[in-house]
């Protein structure tokens, strides 16, 4: 009873009137409020706004109210009585100096509360400040992790409330607000608190919506070319020549081994580490199953790659080694997947490729059965890869690449004979078809006889012309 | 059971069953086809708007007139606030925001009151000439004129658009909102089927999406028009109207959204589908209204 009647006016501010108001008025989102655990935990947040510690209560059930506790600053809410009375009664709050006396630890009533199984909201920038600026976070995040070690810690972002009621504002004004809940943490006590800090920081930061553009032209995306073939030794000569080439026109970026980059001061390699790969983690032992598993999931990596350089904004030109898209669709069509496909079937694999449409369940099993890598990519949604612009496909004799890989005693796969490379050319060369019919894609195709030495001008001319024409609007292929 | 089931059913009117009937196909053909993925993955979420937006519109014509004038009310509250919220304004410009929420009822009252005249001449003023000094005042001047076009951008959407189906709930004769209702969505969801603008759809397909829209707006109109007082031509007229209404607000919505980038991955989830939503939904309203009242 006692119980009841002390957090009377806890559950009546809430239930009342916080979160219908929140909800109604300012139309608060929460986004993967799931991830609040259930136990005792610190929710840190950027703070912007008076409306911050009451949309983070509203993360908790009103059943747990009493036993969740904003952290207040004593020399701000202790000043008068109404804001004693909102903080202590309305909010729960704990009420701790910002500048301690002495001889005491403001952090220790906190470590109380946590260790008494209660949670904590706490907001480390230790003050509003100015509207939409994060200021740093303070170290007493830090201390507190390292107080009490094991601490689940909740980083959320919220986005809006400092657009209705920011700091030096008089009247609220209601806006839509987003609470954004990241994943819990603990960290690691041994470090020191201001490194701590920077790492709960940059948790929240990582949940932060991008900025809105300026209103500006957009930038325009990269133009992309891919180079594909079945000799890699080729391919990769090909690709260091056209990033050469483009480089002289603006920026550009060759997706290779290891990657380039080229501006009118020449190539240079990129020596930083490439991304990680994204892929869940059951996808290598799946991907393993397939036939030529291995060079899945380096397609599903170069795609990733390929989709992130086309949103670099400073990137005029993208010139990758192979294309995840043709490679896949080829690959398909040359009876890897035992795939036998016409036009249309064709241009279905490079639309679930891409996303654009699901395998319909009609469809799945034969799917699985025939395609499972584009089923994969469709299904889990493992990559996006994009359409180049200009497909150069460099076309190798069969029996001389097999000779070629014999003598240099290259380990390759027993199936991989004449007849497949025959398979997979003509795969190439139906997929180049559709591209070009289909997705306005320019399709170049070279023979290797033509491109011995190290005179690979007509490659590179005729990419640099195909690339700055304008995107045709018909079938538009042409075979050097 | 079955006689007062019929009864019933006999008693609602036929311009609110024909509304039900175009939700009902056109958003289980939306759910069907938006399960393809891809560009129609918006689909289904377009059918449960038109459900919710449907009910509206028969509130607003046959609804107690207090109760619907203030759910239209709110709705425009809510769009607004969605609205600021992907479209923001400099922070110094919340006055202004304050201004576009209290417009509402100076537009829903006389709306509400049958006082079309009023809301005529309210709107253009409040729009054109009060939004500009809330913003102006003060001594900063950058981004003034964007934060000014955001502001009218989001009023002329969802106060001035918006307040025409108030007016069209006062029309002499019953069904004329139901009729917009259906002619929209029929048109929306042809143009949605064939696709807007973006690269990987063409400008043959689009137009071929406008034309149908429009020729089977134009059959509808011109055969439920009598149903609600209107002649067969002016129906035709005024479905052919509403389509082209309704592609060129979509192609505005599409255009606004992508330049303030909600079609990325990092777009606020669920406002800017709202708000693309909503936008074609409203945009058809005054033609359909001045032509209604000027010709028809």
């Amino acid at each position: 009873m006692k119980h009841l009647l002390r957090n009377l006016p806890l559950w009546l501010f809430h239930f009342g009137f916080g979160r219908p108001v929140l909800r109604w008025v300012a139309g608060v989102h929460y986004r993967r409020r799931n991830l609040v655990p259930r136990g005792p935990c610190v929710v840190v947040a950027n703070h912007n706004s008076h409306l911050d510690a009451a949309l983070l209560m509203g993360l908790f059930p009103l059943r747990r109210l009493p036993f969740v506790h904003p952290i207040a600053a004593a020399d701000y809410f202790g000043k008068t009585w109404f804001k004693r009375t909102m903080a202590m009664l309305m909010m729960n709050a704990i009420p701790i100096e910002r500048k301690a006396a002495k001889g005491q630890d403001p952090m220790l009533p906190m470590a109380d509360a946590l260790r008494a199984g209660k949670s904590l909201i706490l907001f480390p920038e230790g003050s509003r400040g100015e509207a939409g600026v994060m200021a740093r976070f303070r170290p007493g995040i830090g201390r507190l992790a390292q107080l009490a070690p094991g601490t689940l810690i909740v980083p959320v972002f919220l986005s809006g409330p400092e657009r209705i009621w920011g700091r030096g504002t008089l009247l609220p004004v209601p806006q839509a607000v987003d609470v954004v809940v990241g994943k819990p943490r603990t960290y690691d006590p041994e470090l020191d608190a201001r490194d701590i800090a920077a790492q709960v920081q940059r948790d929240v930061v990582a949940l932060a919506p991008p900025e809105p553009p300026p209103p500006s032209p957009q930038p325009r995306p990269a133009r992309s070319v891919a180079v594909c073939g079945v000799d890699d030794a080729l391919r990769h000569r090909v690709v260091r020549a056209i990033t050469r080439s483009l480089g002289e026109q603006g920026t550009t970026l060759g997706l290779t081994q290891p990657t380039l980059t080229a501006d009118q001061d020449g190539v240079r390699e990129i020596t930083a580490p490439v991304p990680p790969f994204r892929g869940q983690v059951w996808l290598r032992p799946v991907a393993g199953l397939l036939r030529g598993g291995p060079r899945f999931i380096e397609m599903i990596e170069r795609a990733q790659i390929d989709e992130a350089a086309h949103r670099a904004q400073d990137v005029r030109y993208v010139v990758s080694d192979g294309n995840a898209l043709v490679d896949l669709v080829a690959w398909a069509e040359s009876d890897i997947y035992q795939g036998e496909f016409d036009e249309a079937g064709l241009h279905r694999l490079t639309q679930y490729l891409r996303g654009e449409l699901r395998i319909p369940l009609s469809r799945k099993w034969r799917s699985i059965r025939r395609t499972p890598a584009v089923w994969l990519v469709n299904q889990f949604d493992l990559a996006r890869p994009p359409v180049p612009e200009v497909l150069v496909f460099l076309t190798t004799r069969p029996a001389e690449l097999t000779a070629r890989r014999r003598s240099s005693g290259e380990e390759t796969d027993p199936s991989h004979d004449e007849a497949f490379f025959e398979r997979l050319h003509e795969g190439y060369r139906r997929v180049g078809h559709v591209m070009g019919r289909r997705r306005k894609v320019v399709w170049l195709e070279f023979d290797e006889t033509a491109l011995l030495g190290d005179d690979l001008t007509t490659v590179v001319d005729a990419v640099g012309a195909a690339i700055n024409e304008p995107a045709p609007e018909l079938e538009s292929n042409s075979t050097h | 059971m079955m006689a007062p089931m019929a009864d019933w059913f006999t008693s609602i009117p036929g311009m609110v069953l024909a509304l039900a009937a175009a939700v009902t196909v056109c958003g289980t053909a939306a759910w069907a086809i938006g399960r393809r993925g891809g560009r129609y993955r918006g689909l289904p979420g377009w059918g449960g708007f038109w459900v919710l937006f449907s009910l509206l519109l028969v509130g607003l014509s046959r609804g107690p007139a207090l109760l619907s004038f203030a759910v239209l009310a709110i709705v425009m509250f809510v769009s607004l606030r969605a609205y600021f919220f992907v479209a923001p304004v400099r922070p110094r410009d919340r006055y202004a925001i304050l201004a576009s929420y209290l417009a509402i009822p100076t537009v829903i009252w006389p709306a509400f009151r049958g006082y079309d005249e009023t809301v005529l001449a309210t709107l253009p003023i409040l729009l054109f000439l009060c939004v500009p000094v809330f913003l102006s005042i003060g001594t900063t001047r950058d981004g003034l004129l964007d934060s000014m076009g955001r502001t009218i951008f989001g009023l002329l959407i969802f106060l001035f658009c918006m307040a025409h189906l108030g007016l069209l709930a006062h029309w002499p004769r019953p069904g004329i909102l139901e009729l917009y209702g259906i002619l929209v969505i029929l048109s929306e969801f042809v143009q949605r089927l064939a696709g807007r603008r973006r690269s990987e759809v063409g400008w043959t397909r689009i137009w071929a999406g406008i034309i149908i829209s429009a020729v089977l707006a134009v059959i509808v109109g011109h055969i439920l028009g009598p149903q609600c007082g209107l002649v067969e031509e002016d129906g035709g007229r005024a479905g052919f109207l509403v389509a082209i209404a309704v592609a060129l607000g979509g192609a505005v919505s599409q255009a606004v959204w992508r330049d303030l980038a909600l079609k990325n991955d990092a777009s606020p989830v669920g406002r800017g589908a709202f708000l693309n939503r909503i936008v074609p939904a409203a945009y058809a309203a005054p033609v359909y209204f001045h032509y209604l009242n000027t010709f028809a």
